[in-house]
C-alpha cells in the first residue's frame, strides 16, 4: 500500500475519534496545513532535512487533533 | 498487527480533504512504507500520548545529538539482542533496559509516565524507535541496525497483538 493511502487511514482514524460537528474544522485545518506545507517544501527544505520536516507536519496535525478530540461536545 | 481500516465513503457534508503534495516527493527519497500504519497502531494502544510532540522530540534528538543518536543505536542492539537471541519477554527487556531507557528520555527532553519505566513504556519506545529509524534513520544508523529494521517491526507487531 503506498504511503497516500497510508496517511488517508490514518487520517480516517483520528476523524473517528473527533465528535462528528468538529469533523469540518479539523478538515479545514488539515487542508489549511497541507498547502503551507506544500508551499514551505518548495521554498526552504533540503532533502537531508525532509524526515525532520514530516514529523515537523505531523506535529502540527496532531496538535490540533488533540484540541478538536478532548473539545468539548456542543449542546445542539 | 490489524492495521488501521480501509478508507470509509466520504461522510456526507465533510469537505474533501487536500492530501499534501510533499508526503510525494518525501517518499521518493524516504522509505515511509508502514510509517502511518505503525503510527495508528500505536496511537490506539496509547491514546493519552501526545505522539506529535514525541516524535518531534526524538526526531530532533536523533539528529542534532550525536551521542544520543549511538546511545539509541546502542539501545536498538540491545533489544534485538534479548529480544531474538535470548527471546525476553518485553516486560524483562523494560526492566532489564530502565535506566538507560529513563536517561535516553531525559535527554531527548521526554518527561512522560514521571521516569516510571513500565512495559507499556518500553513497547512504547521500541515503536517510537521504529518510527525515527524508518523516517530519519537510513541516513545515520549503522548499516546494521537498518537491517534490523525490518526485524524491530515484527516484533513491535507481535508485542501489539499480545
Amino acid at each position: 500500500m503506498n504511503p497516500q493511502k497510508e496517511l488517508e487511514m490514518f487520517l480516517n482514524e483520528l476523524l473517528e475519534n473527533i465528535p462528528p460537528e468538529k469533523r469540518s474544522n479539523f478538515i479545514e485545518d488539515f487542508n489549511k496545513l497541507s498547502e503551507e506545507y506544500d508551499k514551505r517544501f518548495k521554498e526552504e527544505i533540503k532533502s537531508e532535512e525532509w524526515g525532520t520536516f514530516l514529523i515537523r507536519f505531523l506535529n502540527d496535525v496532531l496538535e490540533f487533533y488533540n484540541k478538536y478530540k478532548y473539545s468539548k461536545r456542543s449542546n445542539n | 498487527m490489524e492495521g488501521p481500516k480501509p478508507p470509509k465513503p466520504k461522510e456526507e457534508g465533510l469537505p474533501e480533504i487536500r492530501f499534501p503534495k510533499f508526503i510525494e516527493e518525501i517518499t521518493e527519497k524516504i522509505n515511509l512504507t508502514k510509517f502511518f500504519v505503525v503510527l495508528t497502531e500505536l496511537m490506539k494502544k496509547f491514546p493519552t500520548i501526545n505522539f506529535g510532540e514525541a516524535l518531534y522530540k526524538l526526531t530532533e534528538a536523533f539528529k542534532n545529538k550525536k551521542g544520543l543518536l549511538e546511545e539509541a543505536s546502542d539501545i536498538i542492539d540491545q533489544i534485538h539482542l534479548l529480544y531474538f537471541k535470548f527471546k525476553l519477554g518485553i516486560e524483562e527487556i523494560s526492566t532489564i533496559l530502565k535506566e538507560r531507557i529513563i536517561k535516553f528520555l531525559k535527554e531527548a527532553n521526554i518527561d512522560f509516565e514521571r521516569g516510571e519505566i513500565k512495559p507499556e513504556v518500553a513497547i512504547f519506545f521500541l515503536g517510537l524507535l521504529i518510527l525515527v529509524a524508518l523516517v530519519v534513520g537510513f541516513g545515520n544508523f549503522g548499516i546494521g541496525q537498518v537491517h534490523k529494521l525490518k526485524e524491530l517491526e515484527e516484533a513491535f507487531k507481535r508485542i501489539l497483538e499480545k
